[in-house]
């Protein structure tokens, strides 16, 4: 028996040493999973959710189509559900599967716990281990006393369950889904910064690396995104992990070791399929990507290792394929392509029209296939777009049953369903790349989306009452002002690579080979979306966000920046520390006293934020060109204040500026009276 | 066997809370914050509401929009009986526009609440005139009676 266990929790243990790699792993991602709970609000943000929560609901009750809405008043108005065979469905149900396990583990705890105690107790133990972690660390690098630690460190978690216990408020069982949905999204989020610390670690110290973790968790817009269960996250998160298991493939086939390699390679793939079940169309780039780049930098393509990658594919997209079918009785047929019911909501999605027709029927927005969302800035209750719903019998199903030769006609008919979508899906996959490098030629808006945002001349505002509350990508994660210095980093490299030329990619370093996966995911994935930007209810370039653990990566990987968070630690911790509370109590001392509104609020953030970035890209811009005479104290500066900064936006956004729910912990919720409010 | 590592003494109380507070055992911890009105009624000692300070300005920090300010409302409550609402609300009919904050209050809760609408943008195009009418409404309401604390027409200044 007692072996047993041994056994079991040597088990544990390696698996989590796998995952987690080692303690400052854990802390990591236990400490992002802490602190996105303190600005976790239950409910809905954007209006999208409605559907995918109702899908989830439905799901957990053992079926795709959504019968019962316990998220909206009436069915049909919200954007992105679909219609197959007379059934209603959502969409996403790679994101929505992973929640379910969640919400039977919470709907079960639910039988002994209230609700709301349950989300307390859940944070509270979360926040206890994490303290017996960081008590083992705090005595192996300071003088600190374990115990010291460990007794503060309890203490503070009682004393904050006991507030949150004695000032309790009811949590009706209707928001356990969509809690154990916002539970998955955080579990994401807190996951790519491991990856990243992960992916960091193999080439850098261990302190860039958990620098690293720590800035794409709670330094940039993956944070803002944690307990908003939109597929950004999720996506980002296996896109990080796909470029972390090609790194480790490359790695291993340099040291000779095949079949380890081929072991990764195929993870890789499996990785990059599963993104379909997510999104088809994200998951179609990210593959093709990912073997353009794996074909030419791999050492070896022989038979059998392109026929197990294949299979790893095949492996990884097969989920979404049975869901497909199940749904469509298409396995290449997602539900984004099936006919859009009620609002105008054909996000990122070919117009295909569907098999019979409809399709038209989405009424306004037809344009630009927008995202019809809007976001509770008044308060809640505009249902989202809603209007113009006609449904339209949908005859879309008519499976592949209709008699005949027994085997022959019903693959010829299969194929021919899974050709059928095929071809307007690949004109829009060129329209897409193509029209993306037309915004490429548009500097205002290029900068609408990158760089300044203000009141952009291209966003509709009026969906959210005109409040400007669209960031872009620098004003949202001000630390990539760093990309500043990638040009001169990228002629460098490629002086270099010239004089080099005869070596073959699949001979480059692995270091080399993921830097140019990074490179290419990270083009392709702003590319493919630009022609749809900027965009209303975006609040930090969402569509945008899976490329910002790869940027993140690449900002690292600068030695401008790299260098000096491994000399100067202190400077780096002190910077970042005074930098938070300066940004949170500038933001809530500006909130009060000049009485702002929630638009200008957000966008007297979007210019400081500007200010960080500056500063960072000046930093180590300077450090680039000039090591000698930059210092590594000075850049660490510039790179903690950004970070300081957009922490700081991101627990103001939460307790201050955008409410839609009730805190998940009650203690946050007695505090925040005390605000300012916008 | 006494536990002595405190995050596990820590762990201990917390599960054993949940479960004593939790329907099996049912000691009742949670509050039920009333969300939703029904009967009662309230009295209102004092309201301060600067009506003076409700007026339309331009947006700051590049935001192009104007805005209607809307000032918070301080409220005591006396006493409270069933599950009356506080409603603040300022609308300016020409605009057709309007910003309320309510406030629940239950049995007990005596004391003072913030009330605070926030401000409402509006696009610059649509202001024509450099003074609107506007209404300002504070009051406590439930399903059995509705009374009327605030009521005032204000004269809304544009300063653009």
């Amino acid at each position: 028996m007692t072996r047993d266990v041994e056994w079991f929790t040597g088990r544990c243990r390696q698996a989590g040493k796998a995952v987690f790699g080692d303690r400052y792993g854990y802390a990591l991602w236990l400490g992002l999973l802490v602190t996105f709970g303190l600005y976790w609000r239950v409910g809905i943000f954007i209006t999208d959710t409605y559907t995918t929560a109702n899908a989830l609901v439905a799901v957990s009750n053992g079926h795709l189509h959504i019968t019962e809405t316990p998220y909206t008043l009436t069915l049909g108005a919200q954007p992105g559900l679909h219609e197959a065979g007379g059934r209603l469905y959502g969409r996403n149900y790679g994101q929505i599967l992973l929640a379910v396990p969640l919400v039977w583990a919470l709907q079960a705890l639910s039988v002994f716990i209230t609700p709301r105690l349950l989300l307390l107790g859940l944070w509270s133990g979360t926040a206890l281990v994490f303290v017996s972690h960081v008590s083992v660390l705090g005595q192996r690098h300071t003088d600190t006393a374990r115990r010291t630690v460990l007794w503060i460190g309890s203490g503070l978690v009682a004393v904050l369950f006991l507030a949150g216990a004695l000032t309790a408020t009811a949590l009706p069982d209707t928001a356990l889904p969509i809690a154990a949905f916002q539970i998955s999204t955080m579990l994401a989020a807190a996951t790519t910064g491991i990856v990243l610390y992960r992916l960091v670690g193999i080439w850098h110290d261990r302190s860039v690396a958990l620098a690293a973790g720590v800035a794409i968790g709670i330094a940039s817009s993956v944070g803002f995104w944690a307990s908003l269960p939109k597929r950004h996250v999720l996506v980002g998160f296996l896109l990080l992990t796909t470029v972390y298991l090609f790194a480790r493939s490359r790695i291993a086939y340099a040291d000779s070791r095949h079949r380890l390699g081929l072991g990764f390679r195929a993870g890789a793939y499996v990785t990059a399929g599963l993104v379909t079940w997510t999104h088809a169309f994200e998951g179609f780039f990210l593959v093709v990507t990912l073997a353009l780049v794996d074909l030419i930098t791999a050492r070896r393509n022989s038979f059998v290792h392109l026929a197990v990658i294949g299979l790893a594919l095949f492996l990884g997209s097969l989920p979404m394929l049975v869901t497909n079918f199940l749904i469509s009785g298409n396995p290449a047929k997602p539900p984004r392509l099936l006919s859009a019911v009620g609002g105008a909501d054909v996000e990122f999605t070919p117009e295909t029209g569907g098999d019979g027709g409809t399709g038209g029927g989405s009424g306004a927005g037809g344009t630009a296939g927008t995202d019809g969302g809007s976001v509770g800035v008044s308060g809640g209750t505009d249902g989202g777009t809603g209007a113009g719903s006609d449904g339209s019998a949908g005859d879309s199903a008519g499976a592949g049953g209709d008699t005949g030769t027994p085997i022959v006609t019903p693959i010829l008919g299969l194929f021919k369903q899974v050709l059928g979508p095929a071809a307007p899906a690949m004109a829009f996959v060129s329209d897409a790349v193509s029209r993306g490098f037309d915004v490429l030629t548009t500097p205002d808006r290029m900068s609408q989306i990158f760089l300044r945002s203000g009141s952009a001349s291209h966003i509709n505002y009026a969906p959210n009452s005109y409040e400007t509350i669209e960031l872009t990508m620098l004003e949202a994660v001000p630390l990539f002002g760093a990309v500043a210095a990638l040009p001169v980093v990228l002629i460098r490299s490629a002086n270099q690579r010239i004089r080099r030329w005869d070596v073959r990619p699949s001979q480059y370093s692995p270091q080399t080979q993921t830097d140019m996966l990074v490179a290419a995911l990270a083009v392709v994935f702003t590319l493919v979306y630009l022609s749809r930007l900027p965009l209303r209810t975006q609040l930090t370039v969402r569509y945008l966000l899976p490329t910002v653990p790869l940027i993140m990566y690449g900002v690292v990987r600068l030695p401008a920046v790299h260098e000096p968070i491994s000399d100067s630690r202190r400077w780096l911790v002190g910077g970042y520390a005074v930098s938070v509370v300066g940004g949170l109590l500038l933001g809530l001392g500006v909130v009060a006293g000049l009485d702002l509104a929630l638009g200008e609020a957000v966008q007297f953030h979007a210019l400081l934020n500007l200010g960080g970035a500056a500063v960072c890209g000046g930093t180590v811009l300077g450090r680039t060109l000039a090591p000698s005479r930059v210092s590594s104290r000075a850049v660490a500066v510039g790179l903690s204040l950004p970070a300081g900064l957009t922490t700081a936006y991101l627990f103001l956004s939460g307790l201050v500026y955008f409410q839609y729910g009730p805190f998940a912990l009650d203690f946050i919720r007695v505090l925040t009276p005390h605000l300012p409010a916008v | 066997m006494v536990p002595r590592y405190p995050p596990t003494v820590v762990a201990l109380f917390i599960l054993v809370t949940l479960v004593v507070t939790g329907p099996l055992v049912g000691v009742d911890a949670i509050r039920t914050q009333p969300t939703t009105i029904g009967d009662g009624t309230a009295a209102i000692s004092s309201v301060q509401l600067p009506t003076s300070e409700i007026r339309i300005t331009d947006g700051r920090f590049g935001t192009k929009v104007a805005y209607l300010r809307v000032p918070d409302a301080s409220v005591t409550v006396d006493s409270v009986t069933g599950r009356p609402r506080l409603l603040y609300q300022v609308a300016i009919p020409a605009l057709d526009i309007s910003r309320e904050d309510e406030q629940v209050l239950s049995k007990g809760q005596s004391g003072t609440y913030r009330l605070a609408p926030g401000d409402r943008a509006v696009t610059p195009s649509s202001l024509e005139r450099d003074v609107y009418n506007g209404t300002v409404l504070l009051r406590v309401q439930s399903f059995e009676a509705t009374e009327t604390i605030v009521a005032e027409n204000v004269t809304v200044q544009v300063d653009r």
